[in-house]
């Protein structure tokens, strides 16, 4: 697994490529909560080159999406090809993160957020 | 029929599932297995593993896994053997899952992986320890999810006697499996069978006729092979059908294993 670390507009981004297993989801963990920690208001995750998430990368994400929300940041995905996507939702995990198809649409929601609740 | 295999052992340490994963990317690749497969069997096997590593041994020590990949009648098969604690996955109960839970790290969200993602799953608990074998069909159109007749079984030897669980569907395709099971169990010595349908939901023609088929085999072995846990509804059609007559069927797991050890039969 491999993490690339970039801007979307006013947004960080992270694109992270390969497999997401018991082996290296803690490595993803510790960056992506790094990132939210980061004082900033929303961090776009880019799955877009993940071969697969194991239960050990979900859960990397959702201490990473906790972490957030508790210091103001929504972590906002994108990328899902179909066997992630499915991953997800025998997960049920398709309502639990914010998902949207491209970094693009991840910017506008996030936006969204902060305009309904602005970080005070 | 061609059977390619591969294998590798590996210490009990996370790290490990790597050298896994490239075993069995290389194995897939060389034999052209659609990348959607070695996908879900690379989540199963690290789901598999990493629960092994985590949770198999009381011990620090350094403990052998040993996993081995095949290839066979248009099945993609992975057998991990540990000799860690007994524990079997396709009894294993899944509390509802939730995204709190997930995370904390309980509540089951790699035994849902592993058992949505199988098309079969057959545990073995060995005076050795576990073995677990996962089973994708390659030769099939759809998805696991899609599909409606998964079928999980286990079994558990004690000397010359075998507890065969079985849940899921009994239909064509599943009843089978569970044939082909039950002949592997009395050619590897078991002349004793209890097979607890107590989660089978369905039962069709070709699920009675495997029973019968190795109710026989095991008779002519010199054993016997006795039903158990059916549930009420397919009790009923059991003994309408006038089945009873010829198949030995017991209320519960230990009503079966006494019948067996009682008395053969006559």
């Amino acid at each position: 697994m491999d993490m690339v670390a970039t801007q979307w507009h006013e947004f960080p981004a992270i694109e992270v490529r390969g497999r997401i297993d018991s082996s290296t989801a803690s490595d993803l963990q510790e960056r992506l909560c790094a990132l939210v920690r980061g004082g900033q208001a929303g961090l776009i995750v880019d799955l877009s080159q993940v071969a697969y998430l194991s239960s050990a990368g979900f859960r990397a994400l959702l201490v990473a999406a906790k972490a957030g929300e508790d210091g103001g940041c929504h972590l906002a995905l994108c990328g899902l090809n179909g066997e992630v996507r499915r991953l997800f939702t025998i997960g049920g995990f398709d309502e639990v993160f914010l998902i949207q198809s491209s970094r693009e649409d991840c910017a506008l929601q996030l936006r969204a957020r902060l305009a309904a609740a602005p970080p005070q | 029929m061609t059977v390619h295999s591969a294998k590798i052992t590996i210490i009990n340490r996370l790290p490990e599932i790597r050298c896994v994963a490239d075993m069995v990317d290389a194995f897939c690749a060389r034999h052209a297995v659609p990348q959607r497969l070695v996908h879900e069997m690379q989540v199963v096997l690290d789901e598999v593993l990493s629960n092994v590593i985590r949770h198999a041994f009381t011990d620090d020590a350094e403990h052998e896994i040993r996993v081995a990949l095949e290839l066979s009648g248009g099945d993609l098969l992975a057998v991990v053997e540990d000799d860690g604690i007994a524990f079997d996955p396709t009894r294993a109960r899944v509390d509802k899952l939730t995204a709190e839970r997930a995370r904390r790290g309980e509540g089951g969200l790699g035994i849902t992986f592993v058992r949505a993602l199988c098309d079969r799953i057959s545990y073995r608990r060995e005076a050795t320890g576990n073995s677990l074998c996962v089973a994708k069909r390659i030769q099939s159109a759809g998805s696991p999810a899609e599909r409606t007749s998964s079928l999980n079984m286990s079994d558990v030897r004690h000397g010359e006697t075998s507890v065969l669980s079985v849940s899921g569907r009994l239909d064509t395709a599943n009843a089978h499996a569970m044939k082909t099971r039950l002949e592997e169990l009395i050619g590897a010595g078991a002349r004793q069978l209890a097979v607890d349908l107590s989660l089978v939901t369905y039962i069709s023609s070709a699920g009675f006729w495997a029973l019968l088929f190795a109710a026989n085999l095991a008779e002519r072995a010199g054993g016997g092979l006795v039903v158990c846990g059916l549930r009420d509804d397919l009790a009923q059609l059991v003994e309408r059908a006038g089945l009873a007559q010829i198949l030995r069927v017991a209320a519960s797991r230990e009503a079966a294993l006494h019948a067996l050890h009682a008395s053969p039969k006559d």
